[in-house]
């Protein structure tokens, strides 16, 4: 007769924690949570306080800062910016004016001279002896390489030779 | 034994729920508030790092008069009508030449002041609650010209003079417009062919700079705050190339007891 063992062997299974020290943990788990929430609770509070007093500082602080020395900074950086900007302007008239000395020819001689700096025109009325002068001083201008356009606007026989409008634009 | 057992999983529920409902979102929060601290934690450094910067600059310029005088000079703060034509009427007879009109433009034409963007007292922009847009009230001043018409006789050689003397006055101004003609010139404008005549008459419209002191607006970003540094190298420029001294203005007596005869 075969013997058969039916005793069951607990020796290797592992035993789960009782429900009691699962409680425990769990219980001990909420507490901390708790805890941690009621710390941050009052950490946050804290903060909201120091954000509050800093804020609080930094408006004072910067209608301090606006009403003293920086303004007159600000002021004196600002007309600085001004100069280094105006500083690199050329004054353009006489500069004009020496070119128009340097392109006449002998023969001519101007009755008006005006110069617009915006536009960077000059607007003439020259005399010339006779159009052969006409043609030269036109030559003259164009040869220059100091303008864009040249026009002549008409001209007119008078006793004194011919006199014509030009209009001249800066290059 | 069934409370026993159902304890388990009611704590872990209770557990959860907590955690999702009351801790975490108070957790968030805080890391917000904290973020924020330290932000305006970084505001304030900047802003006393700035102060500091902007007290060292005053002290710098208030120990550097001569610039700040240059400065004035070239750019006034104020049209200064007086100083104008007391630097024309200067120039003009200095040069022998003869004032035949002289007038100030009533309206001049210049650069609008640059807008920008209001800021509450925490440098935060100020924005319409309507539209949404910023809200614009404030302005850093631009350059602005009192432009003034001269009307002179003289020679073409003093003519000359005046314009290059203009060019170097200490005051920046620039010559806009000019008219040359024989002095000659009839009463219907057309000039009277005269080749022998000398004699010319001039009109010449400058624009004299000035430029109104800051009023409201600070630019607190402005890189002056940051690096510190003045740029005095235009100034220099300025002191080289204006040299044309104008006697300054003074009034020698005050009152007079009839004030309709000379």
């Amino acid at each position: 007769m075969v013997n058969i063992n039916l005793k069951i062997d607990h020796a290797g299974e592992k035993k789960g924690p009782s429900p009691i020290t699962a409680g425990i943990v769990l219980g001990s788990l909420l507490l901390l949570l708790m805890l941690a929430y009621g710390g941050m609770l009052f950490y946050k509070s804290r903060l909201d306080k120091k954000v509050e007093a800093g804020n609080t500082e930094y408006v004072a602080k910067v209608g301090a800062f606006k009403a003293g020395k920086a303004k007159n900074v600000f002021d004196f950086q600002n007309r600085l910016n001004n100069v280094i900007n105006l500083s690199g302007e050329k004054e353009k008239t006489v500069e004009v004016l020496v070119n128009i000395e340097q392109f006449m020819i002998p023969d001519l001689y101007i009755n008006s001279f005006e110069y617009d700096k915006t536009k960077g025109e000059i607007n003439m009325s020259l005399n010339a002896k006779n159009y052969n002068g006409v043609a030269k001083q036109l030559l003259k201008f164009k040869n220059s390489g100091y303008f864009s356009d040249i026009q002549v606007k008409g001209s007119e026989v008078t006793e004194k030779g011919v006199k014509f409008p030009v209009t001249l634009i800066v290059k | 034994m069934n409370l026993k057992i159902l304890a388990f999983p009611v704590l872990i529920f209770t557990i959860i729920v907590f955690s999702i409902w009351f801790v975490y979102p108070v957790y968030s929060d805080l890391l917000i508030t904290r973020a924020k601290l330290n932000e305006i934690n970084g505001k304030l450094e900047n802003i006393d790092q700035k102060t500091q910067m902007a007290e060292k600059l005053n002290g710098e310029i208030s120990s550097k008069a001569e610039y700040q005088n240059i400065l004035d000079g070239f750019l006034p703060a104020e049209r200064n009508e007086e100083q104008i034509i007391n630097e024309v009427n200067d120039i003009i007879f200095g040069g022998g030449m003869v004032f035949y009109s002289l007038a100030f433009k009533e309206k001049e034409t210049h650069l609008e002041d640059v807008p920008v963007p209001s800021l509450d007292e925490r440098g935060n922009p100020i924005t319409d609650p309507v539209t949404g847009q910023p809200v614009y009230n404030e302005v850093i001043p631009k350059i602005k010209n009192a432009q003034i018409t001269i009307g002179g006789i003289g020679d073409y050689d003093k003519i000359r003079g005046f314009l290059r003397k203009i060019s170097s006055l200490e005051r920046m101004n620039s010559v806009s417009s000019i008219r040359i003609f024989k002095a000659t010139e009839n009463s219907s404008g057309t000039e009277a062919d005269n080749a022998s005549s000398g004699t010319l008459k001039m009109e010449a419209t400058v624009d004299f700079k000035y430029l109104d002191k800051v009023k409201n607006t600070i630019d607190m970003d402005d890189g002056i705050f940051t690096t510190g540094q003045l740029n005095l190298s235009a100034l220099d420029q300025v002191k080289e190339t204006r040299n044309t001294v104008v006697p300054e203005l003074r009034t020698e007596t005050e009152g007079k007891q009839n004030p309709f005869v000379l």
